[in-house]
């Protein structure tokens, strides 16, 4: 009999207790856990929009035009008498909007060209990887105002335009996170039980990368946020009178001098979103590494 | 073997292009298998033993350059399209690795990863294949399978997990399961569970097995006959019994003097010197003249060619042992 050098198992724990030490170990990052509220709340003020908003985005009130933060007017009124605070939560709505769903649809369209990429490798991957260097080659603001212009400002614009500029970050995630787990057994072995190509893809390596996508996911969502105010702010995302906090800083720019709050409060709101899902994403990547032993 | 062989192959050579250049991993292998029979491939790392397996499913590179035929049920496994292969693969042929820490996707429960190969091939439901699966894993002796089938992988010790595998390859009752080294990764006590359930399977199903491995030991337990294996060559086969009784070639006979024998007091194992040749192109000579006490200047000119020193025991050695004694 031959003496077998038996391999030393990965630390890998159980489906439930995983979720239980990896909730513990989040719960250790108090920034992340932070992070975490505060971008929870403003997906809850984005879905309950209708009901916090206390007036109409739209409604007008002349008696209180630039008005001061009162009772009636919790953060005051802008240039056409309408509540600041709620062009704000409806803002948030579509700030969130344009920020999840751009998230999505890179992900949606990039994730299979980059697993198929980092597959089948060869020409495809040639074709692809030089295809993404391309894209990558504009900065993502500048690709976004492009396409943003080409397409024509809307909120559907915005988002598709900023969702097509995140694509080539999704495809380099899910081609290289694909190259790394088609050298894993059970792939071979997969191969033997007789699936084909597109099961081993989608069935086997896909939900072996999906702590990757989600990371790479809500660091997406603040880009798409911040993206969104530049592209409304520039005159090529939402347009007024629909309220977003891009839309909102370019209403009050003109006022600048005299009412700087108008500009104020949409900035805090866009400070706090982005660094709320950064922050939160952050720390879900150290819980998630299974390099990370606290 | 005097049934019609289940499958049957001849002149297997496997060549890879590397970026040292060519390397002849497998050169004009034959062999046969019978239905329901254990056929053993030994020989030491490096010999072509894994490579020959791999050749038969498919699964080797395309740096490798696969010439000969393997013909199974009357079609050559060779020239397949890839969508018989994959009809063939799992259904009528299985494979076990000898990684089973890594061999199972660590994201599926193990009745997921069972029932998926039933699904496939047998268009099972999804309760249909939960079910079967609960009825492998009692097959493969795990027990209480109603609850091990909601597990995962993790949640299983290395025997359990080759013997899941096992579960796995035998799903759609295969006429030949190929088991590149099963015991290799697992300790002694385990080897010796899955060898019996191997032996079981066998005797239960009618299963042919072709069972790799550099460990004799673990051939003499369960092979009816056994092929020996160097530096991509057939070198030797004969019926199990004899092959240990009587070895012919000095490779072999080198092999059996490394095993340690209980109950014998041995200051050394015999070994055998030198490593096995890593050869470029077919070797114009025997692969073995480098190592071999008995060499000469045929052994270093010519190659061997295979016979018989007795019924179904084959040799490629100008100076088989049965030359010698007599």
């Amino acid at each position: 009999m031959s003496i077998v050098v038996q391999e030393i198992e990965a630390p890998r724990v159980a489906g439930r207790r995983r979720l239980r030490l990896l909730t513990k170990r989040f719960l250790r990052r108090p920034m992340a856990v932070g992070g975490l509220l505060v971008a929870l709340a403003f997906v809850i003020v984005a879905i309950f929009a209708p009901l916090l908003a206390p007036y109409s985005p739209g409604h007008t009130d002349f008696d209180a035009v630039l008005a001061h933060s009162s009772s009636k007017h919790l953060l005051g009124t802008d240039d056409l008498g309408r509540d600041v605070l709620s062009r704000l939560i409806w803002g948030t709505r579509a700030s969130m909007q344009v920020g999840v769903f751009a998230t999505l649809l890179a992900m949606v369209v990039a994730v299979p060209i980059g697993m198929i990429a980092g597959y089948y490798r060869g020409w495809v991957d040639q074709v692809i990887a030089r295809l993404t260097d391309v894209l990558l080659a504009f900065p993502f603001l500048i690709l976004a105002v492009g396409l943003a212009a080409i397409l024509g400002p809307s909120l559907l614009n915005a988002t598709l335009a900023l969702g097509i500029g995140s694509i080539p970050g999704f495809i380099r995630i899910a081609r290289g996170e694909t190259l790394a787990l088609r050298e894993e057994d059970y792939v071979p072995a997969a191969v033997l039980n007789g699936a084909n190509d597109a099961t081993i893809i989608f069935r086997h390596i896909l939900p072996n990368m999906t702590n990757t996508l989600i990371v790479q996911a809500t660091l997406t969502i603040p880009g798409a946020i911040l993206g969104e105010a530049i592209l409304s702010f520039l005159g090529v995302g939402v347009q007024p009178p629909t309220s977003s906090w891009g839309t909102m800083l370019q209403e009050a720019e003109p006022y600048l001098t005299q009412a700087q709050r108008l500009s104020v409060y949409p900035g805090v709101a866009i400070i706090l979103a982005v660094l709320a899902f950064n922050v939160f994403g952050d720390g879900l990547r150290d819980v998630l590494d299974p390099r990370t032993t606290r | 073997m005097s049934a019609e062989p289940l499958l049957e192959v001849s002149d297997l050579s496997v060549r890879f292009d590397t970026d040292e250049g060519p390397l002849q991993a497998v050169d004009r292998v034959s062999f046969t298998l019978a239905p329901r029979e254990v056929l053993g491939i030994v020989g030491e790392s490096g010999c072509g033993k894994s490579v020959t397996c791999m050749s038969l499913v498919r699964l080797l590179p395309e740096t490798a350059a696969v010439s000969g035929s393997a013909v199974f049920d009357g079609v050559d496994l060779l020239a397949l399209g890839p969508r018989r292969l994959r009809r063939v693969r799992g259904r009528e042929i299985s494979y076990i690795f000898q990684e089973p820490m890594t061999s199972l996707n660590p994201v599926f429960t193990v009745g997921d990863q069972i029932g998926e190969v039933v699904r496939r091939h047998l268009g099972l439901s999804r309760r249909a294949a939960r079910q079967r699966a609960v009825e492998l894993l009692q097959l493969v002796r795990i027990p209480a399978p109603e609850r091990r089938v909601d597990e995962y992988p993790h949640q299983l010790s290395g025997g359990m997990r080759q013997r899941v595998m096992i579960a796995m390859a035998l799903a759609c009752d295969p006429k030949v399961l190929i088991a590149d080294e099963p015991t290799t990764a697992l300790d002694v006590t385990i080897q010796a569970g899955i060898l019996d359930l191997m032996r079981e399977i066998r005797e239960r199903l009618g299963t042919a097995i072709v069972l790799v491995t550099h460990n004799l030991g673990v051939v003499a337990d369960i092979a009816d006959r056994v092929i020996v294996m160097y530096a991509g060559r057939k070198v030797e086969e004969a019926p199990a019994e004899e092959l240990f009784a009587a070895p012919q070639h000095p490779y072999t006979v080198g092999l059996l003097g490394a095993i340690p024998r209980p109950g014998e007091r041995q200051e050394r194992l015999e070994e055998i010197p030198g490593r096995v040749p890593a050869a470029a192109a077919p070797l114009e000579h025997c692969v073995f003249a480098d190592r071999c006490r008995y060499a000469d200047e045929t052994t270093r000119t010519q190659v061997p060619a295979l016979r018989a020193v007795r019924r179904d025991h084959l040799v490629a050695c100008f100076h088989p042992e049965a030359d010698r004694a007599a």
